[in-house]
């Protein structure tokens, strides 16, 4: 199929697991400058703490992150003047139960559970939340336009997170 | 109150978080000046350069105080004691932005008051035992064992107020609080270390429960304050005038 057919169908659900995989799989491998680069110019990285808002920049979040602040916050990761990310957690994380809310030729919005076990100095812990992905088709294939991670337990009192959910 | 610029303060929400150690390691936090520059290097890396002047507390006529009763009170930026003081002051180069986009809505000198407010005081307060305001927020915090402790900080808006200021103050809080926040992380890192720290679990070189903590920092150079013992901005006269406070309520 002619690539201009490809552009005008629907985006797949294989085409976004493989790359909310993708984007998994930079995350724990500490590819953070590969990471960066799979963002539009205006998207936002955000973790609520209000599980139903929508209004996201007139709301108190953990993170509510553009450009600049993904920027910052690889940045703290990789500079080793952060004490509680130096050395940063090694993280694994799993996603699975996938589900597209809408698609269209241009844009997807994709839902799934993800799953994450932290492991720093001795300890052992464990984040459990949805994701919801804003993806967006470009020539040069997709990219996240929003990404909202809600914790299940967004409400209460965490310790401290010094890595990229 | 001057935080509101003339709305009614108010709270816009807040960043729970545990850490593993004792309460009184976060009690220390609030008016101890010199962490800053060590623990927060990387949050103060991130900031504007103009930011981190301003956070560069040492010799800048800073002081602390014992105000009693286990209270006391940092004075960071002497300048930023009073929030309506000196309003005619430039603009600092971050909130230009936000100042431009009061303009449109709001006269010249209420901007100046708005945009000083967002930035916050120039001072932190603690309250013994356990209640803290720190520039732009409330801190509570509430020891849940011996060697666990729930920390709550608090963001201040203005109630009614402009919304590009109050989104200013939700940035700045998300920035350096809460558990994905720039500055809290480091914090809580160091304090889950001085709790292993004081089991010595260092391996022989120190900490147990033998071991001495010092707090004579800045001592001998404290003059007396308006309502007590006053320091250099790096003393730690707000550690004694807390534990000093403890000491004397657990042995009532």
């Amino acid at each position: 199929m002619p690539d201009t057919a490809v552009l005008a169908t629907p985006i797949t659900l294989q085409d976004a697991m493989e790359f909310t995989w993708l984007e998994a799989d930079l995350l724990d491998s500490a590819a953070y400058t590969e990471w960066l680069a799979l963002w539009t110019a205006d998207a936002r990285y955000v973790v609520p703490i209000d599980p139903a808002t929508t209004d996201f920049e007139n709301t108190l979040n953990y993170a509510y992150d553009d450009a600049s602040m993904r920027q910052k916050r690889v940045d703290r990761l990789v500079s080793g003047q952060s004490v509680s990310a130096s050395p940063v957690a090694r993280t694994v994380r799993l996603l699975s139960r996938f589900r597209l809310l809408q698609s269209d030729a241009r844009t997807c919005h994709l839902r799934c559970a993800q799953t994450l076990t932290e492991f720093r100095r001795g300890r052992e812990r464990s984040y459990t939340g949805d994701i919801t992905y804003h993806l967006v088709r470009t020539p040069t294939g997709l990219l996240i336009d929003q990404k909202v991670v809600r914790l299940i337990n967004a409400t209460e009192s965490l310790m401290g997170i010094g890595y990229i959910l | 109150m001057k935080q509101g610029a003339g709305y009614p303060v108010t709270t816009l929400g807040e960043h729970k978080f545990r850490f593993p150690g004792n309460w009184k390691i976060q009690l220390e936090n609030t008016t101890d000046a010199y962490h800053f520059p060590l623990v927060h290097k990387s949050f103060i890396k991130a900031v504007d350069t103009e930011t981190g002047e301003m956070l560069d507390m040492m010799n800048k006529g800073g002081f602390v105080e014992d105000l009693g009763h286990g209270h006391s009170v940092m004075v960071m930026m002497p300048e930023l004691i009073d929030l309506d003081d000196n309003l005619d002051a430039p603009i600092p180069e971050r909130f230009q932005a936000l100042a431009a986009e009061l303009s449109q809505a709001h006269p010249p000198d209420q901007v100046r008051r708005i945009v000083r407010a967002v930035g916050g005081t120039g001072f932190n307060l603690n309250l013994f035992p356990n209640l803290a305001c720190s520039m732009a927020f409330f801190r509570v915090l509430q020891p849940l064992s011996v060697e666990e402790t729930e920390i709550r900080h608090i963001a201040i808006g203005m109630q009614g107020g402009p919304p590009a200021a109050n989104r200013a103050r939700l940035r700045m809080h998300e920035f350096f609080q809460g558990p994905m926040g720039f500055g809290s992380p480091d914090d809580a890192e160091v304090w889950d270390r001085v709790q292993r720290g004081a089991h010595g679990e260092g391996g022989g070189e120190g900490g147990g429960p033998e071991a001495w903590i010092m707090l004579n920092r800045g001592l001998a150079s404290e003059t007396p304050g308006s309502e007590g013992p006053r320091g250099h901005v790096s003393a730690e006269t707000g550690m004694r005038a807390a534990y000093r406070q403890w000491q004397a309520m657990m042995d009532a």
